[in-house]
């Protein structure tokens, strides 16, 4: 995802089972400011998010035997642990959810004052994303990043579940196409930069 | 054969394979996707389409990590290794990172010439094909536009139908009691209804008119039982929907009656504050 060669996460996954702890420190590398940015969009403090990262990098470790590359990428699995791991928090914190319209909007404009904060090599990508509907970026961020169920997305959005769940799959479609008419540009790069490699050595 | 293929389109466009990536599937629908995409290459593909899709959009709403928090995890893995030492950390050495993959290459220049030329080539290839790609994909992101608005519209009607039909099957229910709630001296011409059914125990209410209240107060639904009020819960009022609302039911409610309080609600009602009430 970062510019790393695309065989680190078969590195990283061979590193996580065999129990390796340079795993973590590469999984931190790599994903760290993504695994981090989800669980601080749940819990918006940076005390109990800190705590929460290493809660979470202790269970991707002592799980990473478990982890099946031919059930989805890494990225998938290790998100999934990190939102698990706050939802718990939350769940037995009784921390308040944001379940209102309010907050969903204060949940955007957080989203927008931070995408301001982002660092330069993502500002293509980020352009490319913020072209996506406002209301497809608010369902994603709930259920994929924030580990809302449909039903409480429900609830927090006052829209029906049918309107959840056809709102989630245009989402994504809407996202691939967005991605896909950006891919071009990105391969001639990615070849240029291919070569340049190249010659280099 | 064919049927085959009709059905993993069909199960593709479903959507499982999406909350499949977001994890919003049962674990029965877990090892069904996990089936099927050890079955079909095309439902793979898919989901790995997906699950980068959904990857890049969780990249741009990264976070910079505290400063310091990476080192902080890693010395407390440290700690781990230190305490169970040996137990399940076979491998605590540190491992080069991948610049010893960089050994292999030890091409002469023709080879990286060649590569080169090969590269470029490909650019070429890239471009041409890119631009005749991209005028069809662009037809068919307007097409699947137009699929997508249907479908969401249809789906809304279909929602709509729904909640009307529940309604329907309440209003014709013997079951219910319907309770007219008239406007007090305060609104006259404010007017609710409660749906009262003691068989399953099931209560709704449906807001008819009702005047919009003031950002810092909501209204408060109240059970009159044995002469004291019960409280119901606050509720906004819908801007743009005739549902009906459950509330919590309430045994051997002899009245109901609407008040408008602070936001949030009160222990008990505000008397001059009622806009509606009725006697069941």
């Amino acid at each position: 995802m970062s510019g790393n060669s695309s065989n680190t996460d078969q590195e990283l996954t061979s590193l996580l089972q065999k129990g390796d702890q340079q795993a973590i420190a590469r999984i931190l590398e790599k994903y760290g400011d993504a695994l981090y940015g989800s669980i601080y969009q749940m819990v918006q403090s940076e005390a109990i998010a800190k705590d929460l990262m290493q809660d979470a990098c202790v269970k991707i470790w002592k799980n990473g035997s478990s982890y099946d590359p031919n059930k989805g990428r890494l990225f998938t699995w290790i998100l999934r642990i990190a939102r698990n791991t706050a939802l718990d928090k939350i769940r037995t914190e009784k921390f308040q959810r944001q379940q209102t319209s309010e907050s969903i909007e204060q949940t955007v404009s957080n989203a927008v004052a931070h995408s301001e904060e982002m660092q330069i090599q993502d500002v293509g990508l980020q352009q490319v994303i913020s072209r996506l509907d406002e209301k497809y970026r608010v369902i994603i961020d709930l259920i994929y990043l924030q580990g809302y169920t449909q039903k409480e997305a429900t609830e927090a959005l006052n829209i029906p579940l049918g309107t959840v769940k056809s709102r989630v799959k245009i989402a994504i479609r809407e996202l691939r196409t967005l991605l896909n008419d950006c891919t071009l540009p990105i391969f001639i790069v990615m070849t240029i930069l291919t070569i340049i490699e190249i010659l280099l050595k | 054969m064919s049927y085959f293929r009709m059905d993993i389109k069909a199960y593709i466009s479903s959507g499982i394979l999406e909350n499949y990536v977001l994890g919003s599937v049962s674990d029965q629908e877990r090892q069904e996707v996990e089936r099927y995409m050890q079955k079909y290459p095309e439902i793979r593909m898919e989901l790995v389409a997906i699950e980068d899709a959904l990857g890049q959009y969780a990249q741009t709403k990264a976070r910079p990590m505290p400063q310091g928090l990476d080192q902080q995890i890693l010395s407390h893995f440290n700690e781990l290794a230190k305490s169970d030492k040996g137990s399940n950390t076979p491998n605590t050495t540190t491992i080069q990172p991948k610049s010893d993959t960089t050994q292999k290459s030890s091409s002469s220049g023709w080879l990286s010439g060649l590569l080169g030329l090969l590269s470029l080539l490909g650019i070429g290839a890239a471009v041409y094909f890119g631009s005749q790609a991209s005028t069809l994909r662009s037809d068919i992101t307007t097409k699947d536009q137009q699929l997508i608005n249907q479908q969401l519209a249809c789906d809304e009607v279909q929602q709509q139908r729904q909640d009307l039909e529940q309604q329907l099957n309440i209003l014709r229910d013997d079951a219910y009691r319907s309770i007219l709630l008239k406007g007090t001296d305060k609104a006259p011409d404010a007017v609710a209804a409660i749906y009262y059914n003691e068989a399953n125990q099931k209560t709704y209410l449906d807001i008819r008119s009702l005047p919009t209240p003031a950002s810092d107060k909501q209204y408060q639904l109240w059970a009159i039982v044995d002469g004291a009020p019960v409280d119901m819960g606050v509720f906004d009022i819908p801007v743009d929907t005739v549902d009906f609302v459950e509330v919590p039911h309430i045994l051997h409610a002899q009245a109901f009656a609407v008040t408008l309080e602070p936001k949030g609600g009160v222990e008990s009602p505000t008397l001059e504050e009622m806009y509606v009430i009725g006697n069941t």
